[in-house]
């Protein structure tokens, strides 16, 4: 039970942790909308549409459509693996799922350079074989795959395990197929953390910025997704085409944090 | 159908939770599996269910090896002791699953799974709950539920873990009558594990004690309640006594002071010298303080009266306490006060290689 | 070998070896595969010139920007997370809820927003900025932006973890204590601050794991100049520019250990709150 909040300390602390939000969260949040708009409605559909940054909505769309259902998958193989079998090296594999995570992006993203790089380890192979991956679309889709395998199976993980086994159990018992177990049983028990992961992946694919800038080669119209469209009008300081293209990832947050928060109603 | 366990076990790393384990069940039989917590008796459901697969030894259902069956493929119900109902289905859902994953030449007609369902849901009294969902049902309604869900593949076994286990005392006296009057109407193969006595010697046809992954006893729950056959199940059982007694030549005494012949119950195993005997507590008889006949002195330290009978505890020195029982008549004409000395004799005490 | 191990036994479950199989393969390729190639192009540069990269003047001002920046970074999210913690979950206010899902608004914004975001707000015309600069307070292309930048992208750490703690610690505990005579600082000394302590400080760990390796949003608002407000990221960042790769890669691995050793910790630290929790 939360304790009263008439007592003065009480409401001190409430009001710094009000004061607090308000400068760090809700002031940012506002500049970005106010920003774009700051010429005018006009302006701003005349930003989103020049050509560069409708291109670079398209491929920070494509790259989260393939990022999202990959993940999906790797994530929930591995929550299954995890949470429905003990074998040695376990918990090791729960911990370096966490990698990526841990993981600055500009590391990230050298260390696909170094693999798919000219001077990498597969690179010069599959240059002869006539396979560009660095700085084209299959790079910014592999760092994206990277720093976001996490996130399905992190949500996963904990709620299958405090699942249980059980509810299987009782699918396979009366006699329905894997298939059926987890179509019919496993599916509609994580549903909805299995789409806040999604939710997750497609915020963090759509908005990775810095292991995507190493490997992309950020070429306009071709190689650039918004987070580096952004910081390119910016350096050419068109400050409000900036804000219009970063209003619509802002947007997307947004969008994040309301299913975020209607997900975890709903899974009470 | 009949189920023959020959010589089965299951080990968990180097713990054996069922060990060389060998158990015939009738066809038709009611069988109380129990056992303390840890004594394996969950684990053999399991191994019985297909839900875990033995180290060694055959299961064989209705005569045939099932050993290395699925679950899926054993066609026997099982009642999970928490239920584990689909959360996101109806209690119609629910009870329809196991019939709509049949594959399709086996799957009756849809106009047969839905007579099944209500017929199902008249027989565990929830007609009118079909559309709830599991949130939404009492925990006794839950496992009436599970129940059903498990009868509507017409097993040929069922199989339930702790049923009762986690439900309110007056619920489970009537779950445990209404379970009992369902076998009655359909005799299908049915084992149930508990831990709960009580709850064994009324439901069941049989009683299979387990401890330590074996079979400790068997028998009608009559039998096991009148003759405990090792002294674990003395132990088991509880209410009964244990004292250190000593045996020479056939002759046990306690205390020092012989028994009488007919009142000792020698076990196989035991030798001359120390032994363990066991008393249970209406197996005393309390006489007047100094009674020529009394084996033990003691003195009373609490009573209990409850309905027809006398539960009475007694202090027999050194901080010892034990309990005797006997009808509150017998008790009310020794006309004895807490704090006053009181002589024992035991009836009949049941001896044990020492341990 | 363990695999045998694991099949030597039949599974109820079914699907063990179709989920391994995607996991580690999908493991292998996209995780471990790049860390390989990434530790033999390192491996390849032999110790002296390692040495030598990262002792570097410029490569040690980046590690020391670094370090002090999200090190202040993690101090003010320590007691800003810590705070916005304790009133989520002990007090009920109008905004409660709204806050609640604010506090993730740092994970769901993408950092080159953060970035662009924060160095307009602090620029000396923007919102803050204004009022800041006359005051002698520089932040946007000065150390305190990286600061600011760190501190925004890792707000929700410390939160969201000391959170559930603090909503699974019950108020009945806090009211034994209370009604044994303890005064509510040493409720909260004694009683709370202990069990939320790992997790408070796994918190803090991933926070600065997290301000360590923060680009997108530094790099708007730093100001980027050598030896001053160049972070390491962004150092590899040129290097790789410059094709200089063995640097890229040498100072790629610093980050790399760092972030190992961090993630090391934070495990350890959650396997102690995972035993406060299990205390039924």
């Amino acid at each position: 039970m939360p304790a009263a909040t008439d007592g003065l300390g009480a409401r001190l602390l409430i009001a710094a942790a009000l004061l607090i939000a308000l400068v760090t969260l809700v002031v940012p949040l506002a500049l970005i909308f106010a920003s774009a708009f700051a010429e005018g409605w006009a302006a701003y559909v005349a930003n989103i549409m020049q050509p560069d940054t409708l291109h670079a909505v398209f491929l920070t769309v494509l790259t989260a459509v393939i990022v999202v259902p990959v993940n999906m998958v790797f994530g929930i193989a591995t929550a299954w693996a995890v949470a429905r079998y003990d074998f040695p090296g376990r918990k090791l594999m729960i911990s370096l799922i966490e990698i990526p995570f841990s993981v600055s992006p500009i590391v990230a993203g050298t260390i696909y350079l170094f693999l798919y790089g000219q001077q990498g380890l597969l690179g010069p192979t599959l240059q002869s074989w006539g396979v560009q991956v660095m700085f084209s679309v299959p790079a910014i889709v592999l760092v994206s795959l990277f720093v976001t395998a996490p996130f399905v199976a992190r949500e996963l993980i904990p709620l299958m395990q405090a699942q249980g086994s059980e509810d299987e159990e009782a699918a396979l018992s009366l006699g329905a197929s894997p298939w059926q177990t987890f179509r019919l049983v496993t599916l509609p028990n994580i549903r909805w953390a299995l789409l806040y992961g999604a939710v997750l992946t497609n915020a963090r694919a759509m908005g990775e910025f810095g292991a995507v800038s190493v490997v992309s080669g950020s070429i306009r119209g071709q190689t650039n997704t918004l987070p580096l469209q952004i910081e390119l009008l910016f350096n050419d300081f068109n400050v409000v085409g900036a804000f219009a293209a970063a209003s619509t990832l802002a947007l997307i947050a947004v969008a994040t944090l309301v299913l975020k928060f209607l997900l975890e109603r709903h899974a009470q | 159908m009949s189920i023959l366990i020959d010589h089965v076990s299951r080990r968990f790393e180097t713990f054996a939770a069922v060990n060389d384990l060998s158990l015939e069940v009738a066809e038709g039989e009611l069988l109380a599996l129990l056992g303390p917590s840890g004594s394996g008796k969950t684990t053999l459901l399991r191994l019985i269910a297909g839900l875990d697969f033995p180290d060694a030894g055959r299961i064989l259902i209705g005569g045939r090896d099932a050993t290395h069956l699925s679950a899926g493929e054993r066609r026997i119900g099982f009642v999970f002791q928490h239920y584990a109902l689909f959360r996101h289905m109806t209690v119609r859902q629910n009870i329809d699953f196991g019939m709509r994953v049949m594959p399709a030449a086996r799957r009756p007609a849809m106009a047969e799974r839905r007579a099944r369902v209500e017929r199902l849901l008249a027989t565990v009294q929830l007609d009118g709950l079909g559309d709830r969902f599991p949130a939404q049902l009492s925990g006794g309604q839950r496992q009436r539920v599970a129940l059903a869900r498990a009868l509507a593949i017409e097993p040929c076994v069922l199989l339930l873990d702790e049923p009762f286990g986690a439900l309110d005392a007056a619920v489970r006296r009537d779950l445990r009558r209404w379970l009992r009057q369902l076998h009655d109407e359909l005799p299908v193969t049915t084992i149930f594990v508990t831990h709960d006595q009580e709850e064994a010697l009324e439901v069941a046809d049989r009683i299979v004690v387990m401890n330590a992954g074996r079979i400790e006893q068997s028998g009608t729950p009559v039998e096991v309640e009148a003759a405990p056959a090792t002294a674990f199940m003395y132990g088991f059982l509880g209410g009964a006594s244990r004292f250190d007694v000593t045996v020479a030549a056939g002759r046990v005494s306690l205390a020092g002071r012989p028994l009488p012949p007919e009142a000792v119950e020698l076990t196989a195993g035991v030798a001359d010298g120390p032994a363990t005997g066991f008393v249970r507590a209406h197996e005393f008889r309390l006489l007047p303080a100094g009674d020529p006949a009394s084996l033990l002195d003691a003195r009373v330290s609490h009573v209990v009266t409850h309905g027809g009978t006398a539960r009475v505890e007694l202090a027999l020195g050194a901080g010892r306490t034990i309990e005797a029982e006997l009808p509150r008549a017998a008790w009310e004409s020794l006309a004895l006060a807490p704090g006053a000395p009181v002589g024992l004799r035991p009836e009949r005490v049941a001896v044990f290689p020492p341990g | 070998m363990p695999m045998t191990s694991l099949q030597r036994r039949r599974r109820v479950m079914p699907g063990f070896g179709l989920s391994m199989g995607i996991a580690l393969t999908y493991f292998a390729l996209i995780v471990l595969l790049p860390l390989v190639a990434m530790a033999i192009k390192t491996a390849s540069l032999g110790w002296e010139d390692y040495w030598k990269i990262v002792t570097a003047p410029r490569s040690l001002a980046s590690f020391r920007i670094t370090l002090t920046a999200a090190l202040a970074a993690t101090v003010v999210n320590a007691v800003v997370g810590l705070l916005f913690a304790w009133v989520l979950t002990r007090y009920r206010f109008p905004g409660r809820r709204l806050l609640d899902a604010l506090v993730d608004l740092p994970f769901a914004l993408p950092t080159a927003v953060a970035g662009l975001t924060l160095v307009t707000l602090f620029a000396p015309n923007g919102w803050f900025g204004r009022y800041l600069e006359p005051l002698g307070i520089k932040v946007a292309y000065a150390p305190l932006g990286i600061m600011a930048a760190m501190f925004f992208t890792s707000i929700p750490f410390v939160v969201r973890t000391v959170q559930p703690v603090l909503e699974d610690l019950s108020a009945d505990v806090e009211e034994a204590a209370r009604s044994l005579g303890a005064r509510p600082w040493q409720v909260f000394a004694l009683v709370i601050w202990p069990v939320i302590l790992p997790a408070f400080l796994a918190g803090t760990t991933m926070a600065f794991a997290r301000s360590i390796g923060e680009f997108g949003a530094v790099v708007f608002i730093a100001g980027n100049l050598p030896m001053v407000t160049e972070i390491t990221s962004l150092l590899i960042f040129i290097r790789l520019d410059e094709f200089n790769y063995p640097a890229a890669a040498a100072l790629a691995s610093v980050l790399l250990l760092v972030a190992f050793l961090l993630l090391f910790l934070t495990n350890s630290l959650q396997a102690r709150v995972l035993r406060h929790a299990r205390r039924d």
